[in-house]
């Protein structure tokens, strides 16, 4: 695209997020490129932080009439369909509007996106912030886009290429935080910080492990920062953490509970963090308590042996046990979630884990079914392991060797009953 | 899978298919002590997730002291109250914001008198929205020769007032090709409304596709 140099850059981005939310992504995107100098002044930012279940056409009028030059959409699995209609109609309304995509339900399948969706310009792979950033300024130096590194696009002659992979951003703390900057005000409930990336597994059916490799973290300093301004802002209860395992290791555990406690002991509360709940010890549990935190996430996600194997998940139900057990005694509920649909699970697998679960009467099970997500290894091996799933986000399992369609209905609606049973309750 | 310990207070006066001829007794009702005994015992018994009851026997709403007895069940630790019930006196005045305010969260309707149960599920399923709680409506359907042709309907209309789970209790139906595809229609109407329906009956009442809908026992929920 060719842009007017005497004009900053119109750039307008787009999250879609469940109620309550914000998009976490989309603030560290403008927070970075706000931050890089050669942008200043060239690029102006927008965000419409909206909810998933706003009609797309209502997200596209108020995109146009910011009279976007670019217009960036984070796509997950959960708002893709959305995304592509708001795209769509803002190619058709404003064609000279370049449209970038990003996430994960894009960015593993970049190629496959531009072909079929001609809306989408450009898609960026992976991590988003530099990409984003360099892709910004390549148009305001009216350098042809496809070129910028971690980038999918369409060249001149219109067919799809891809630029080379972008090195994972070696220090994190190189990305300006979104609540620190201002760029995002934290909301109570619905505010999240991350302190590190990757995760220290590798489940098959999930990409964190997978798209983030190594595990890279946020210094504490920066951290304690984050913190500090969620606990103080006003108006703000609760907030949580996006890290995938929040009690990494020991000694993080202590430090985020000791940078927590003074706030806990004010009344802020920490939900749903995510913990490795074997982990979890009554020492562990205390720490959380103290960090205060009200509720926590956690697996088992199947007992059955031949879906844990498949999906590269340990599972020691002693040791699970061990760790709901200690929880409950801090008085912290417990979330415990179970997939239908994943490889080697029959449906009695399934009901047993339920049975599992309920049997710790850990305050919350709840069920979901299997996603089949691009850049996820059973993504890959869906073939090999006979998974059908509906090719359109957000790809549910339709059929596995083990469950057809017909009991995977079955099933979801017998475990939603049970939920709901469970729930009820004084 | 979440058991539900049956404390009874009173027996008989349940009604039964008009046209199956059998007339129902009167109810009696026992002693509040006597319930309440059960109720203790009940707690230091269970098997978690618990304790849990359900009021039933005769119609609960018909025990002259049925808000002492909930009230007891709250003091004594029970954390899913439920109580059984033919519908219509839930669908009366103020009974069914008043059961869940008591603490009741769990409503058994024996879907007998369609009439009855449908407004009884229905009075609960908006004082449950009312009060903002978790809170679920189940209903058993006893299949005759009567009825099983409508069971289908049965279902969708349960489900429309509200209920998330249902129980046809086909056991004293004889198999045939006949009987079988209406409880198949009936289970199958129920998943596409999101709704779980359960049989009670010989396994051969339905065929291996549908063999998730066997229950196991005549009591779980
Ligand atoms: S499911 Fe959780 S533990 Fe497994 S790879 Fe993903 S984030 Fe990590």
């Amino acid at each position: 695209m060719t842009h007017d140099s005497d004009n900053p850059l119109r750039t307008v981005l787009v999250g879609l997020n469940s109620p309550g939310y914000q998009s976490l992504a989309l603030g560290y995107l403008r927070a970075y490129a706000q931050a890089d100098a050669r942008l200043a002044g060239r690029v102006a930012f927008q965000t419409l932080d909206l909810t998933v279940d706003v009609d797309p056409w209502w997200v596209a009028y108020r995109a146009l009439d910011l009279e976007p030059d670019v217009i960036g959409v984070s796509v997950t699995c959960w708002n893709a369909r959305s995304a592509f209609e708001i795209c769509r109609i803002v190619k058709q309304a404003r064609p000279q509007t370049l449209v970038v995509m990003g996430g994960p339900e894009v960015g593993p399948i970049a190629e496959r996106v531009l072909e079929r969706h001609t809306e989408a310009d450009v898609v960026v792979r992976g991590e988003g912030e530099e990409t984003f950033s360099e892709l910004l300024y390549a148009i305001t130096r009216g350098r042809r886009v496809e070129y910028v590194d971690g980038v999918s696009a369409r060249a001149a002659d219109g067919s799809v290429v891809s630029a080379q992979e972008r090195p994972l951003i070696a220090s994190l703390d190189s990305i300006p935080s979104p609540y620190l900057t201002g760029v995002m005000s934290p909301v109570d409930g619905g505010a999240y910080i991350e302190s590190y990336r990757g995760c220290p597994h590798h489940c098959s059916y999930c990409f964190e492990g997978k798209g983030y490799g190594r595990i890279r973290r946020f210094s504490n300093e920066r951290v304690a920062e984050e913190i500090d301004l969620l606990a103080t802002t006003s108006g703000v209860h609760s907030f949580s953490f996006i890290d995938p395992v929040f009690n990494l290791t020991p000694d993080r555990l202590e430090w985020l509970a000791g940078r927590l406690a003074p706030h806990a002991v004010r009344g802020t509360r920490l939900h749903t963090v995510e913990v490795d709940i074997e982990r979890v010890d009554d020492a562990q549990a205390a720490l959380l308590a103290s960090a205060g935190v009200v509720s926590v996430e956690t697996g088992p996600q199947s007992i059955g042996a031949d879906a844990l194997a498949t999906c590269r998940r340990a599972f020691n139900p002693e040791r699970f046990v061990a760790g709901v057990e200690a929880l409950k005694r801090a008085g912290i509920s417990v979330e415990c979630d179970l997939i239908i649909g994943l490889p080697g699970d029959t449906v009695k697998d399934f009901f047993a884990g339920i049975e599992f679960c309920l049997d710790l009467d850990p305050g919350i099970v709840q069920t979901s079914t299997l996603h089949v997500l691009p850049g996820t290894d059973l993504y890959e091996r869906a073939e090999e392991l006979g998974l059908r799933y509906d090719p359109e986000p957000p790809h549910e399992i339709v059929s596995t060797p083990t469950i057809s369609y017909n009991d995977l209905r079955r099933a979801e609606v017998r475990a939603v009953f049970l939920q709901r049973q469970y729930r009820a309750r004084i | 899978m979440l058991e539900f310990q049956l404390i009874e207070v009173g027996s008989g006066g349940r009604a039964s298919c008009a046209r199956c001829g059998a007339s129902p007794e009167a109810a009696t009702y026992l002693p509040t002590e006597e319930v309440i005994d059960c109720i203790r015992r009940a707690v230091l018994e269970y098997r978690p997730p618990g304790p849990n009851i359900r009021f039933g026997g005769a119609d609960a709403f018909g025990h002259p002291e049925l808000p002492v007895l909930v009230s007891a069940a709250v003091q004594e630790g029970v954390v899913r109250i439920g109580l059984e019930t033919d519908g219509s006196a839930l669908a009366a005045g103020d009974n069914a914001a008043g059961a869940l305010h008591a603490g009741v969260r769990h409503i058994h309707v024996s879907h007998v008198d369609a009439a009855g149960a449908l407004a009884g599920i229905a009075a609960w399923t908006q004082a449950v929205r009312a009060a903002g709680v978790d809170a679920v409506a189940t209903a058993t359907v006893p299949v005759c020769v009567h009825n099983v042709a409508e069971l289908a309907k049965a279902v969708a209309a349960m489900a429309e007032a509200g209920v998330a789970g249902i129980t046809v209790d086909a056991r004293s139906v004889s198999v045939s090709a006949e009987v079988t595809a209406y409880v198949v229609a009936a289970c199958d109407t129920g998943t596409v409304n999101s709704v779980w329906v359960e049989v009670l009956g010989p396994s051969d009442m339905l065929p291996e596709s549908h063999s998730l809908h066997r229950g196991e026992t005549g009591d779980s929920r």
